[in-house]
């Protein structure tokens, strides 16, 4: 999403990323990786759970899918250069598209680690959107 | 859930305080749940 955010500012979209790591875990985080989001924190879980996100089984954690998910990000040059202490591994992610009256008009619960909607995903959905549309879901 | 509201959103900013979410001035939100950090 960073390397597609000017192609979500062209569109009107604030994006914000959650976490339910504890606040000062979380800034230490952000002084580091420096994401040009606002980054809020939800250490009770409570907006996880408000939005459906349910802790993963073992099976999908640890499936083909996450191997070949680390398998790219470490041929791009990823390194897990610290260890924040960001605790359950099994808690899963997902991606809401809202609009200003707080409607959900695009979902995406994480069934494993890779599974999270592309950027050109989501500017699709987006593009799909017009005034007076029904909601998408 | 087809509807949230913001305010009832118990998020919190980096120093811990309660942050509320809002859209600002731009239609839409996106709002991206992490996993663990990594």
């Amino acid at each position: 999403v960073r390397s597609h955010k000017a192609e979500f500012d062209r569109r009107g979209v604030a994006i914000a990323i959650v976490s339910f790591a504890e606040p000062a875990k979380l800034l230490h985080y952000q002084e580091e990786q420096r994401w040009p989001f606002t980054m809020l924190a939800d250490p009770q879980r409570v907006a996880y759970r408000m939005f459906g996100l349910k802790r993963l089984s073992w099976f999908h954690v640890f499936s083909a899918a996450t191997l070949k998910l680390y398998v790219k990000l470490l041929r791009e040059g990823w390194k897990r250069k610290r260890d924040y202490g960001g605790g359950d591994i099994y808690q899963g992610g997902g991606d809401f598209l809202l609009d200003a009256q707080g409607n959900i008009l695009f979902a995406h619960r994480s069934r494993d680690p890779a599974d999270r909607p592309s950027p050109e995903k989501l500017l699709r959905e987006l593009d799909r959107l017009e005034p007076g549309n029904d909601a998408v879901r | 859930m087809d509807k949230v509201d913001f305010k009832q959103l118990p998020l919190l900013d980096l120093m811990g305080n309660p942050a509320e979410l809002t859209v600002g001035l731009q239609p839409y939100l996106l709002l991206i749940f992490l996993r663990h950090l990594a």
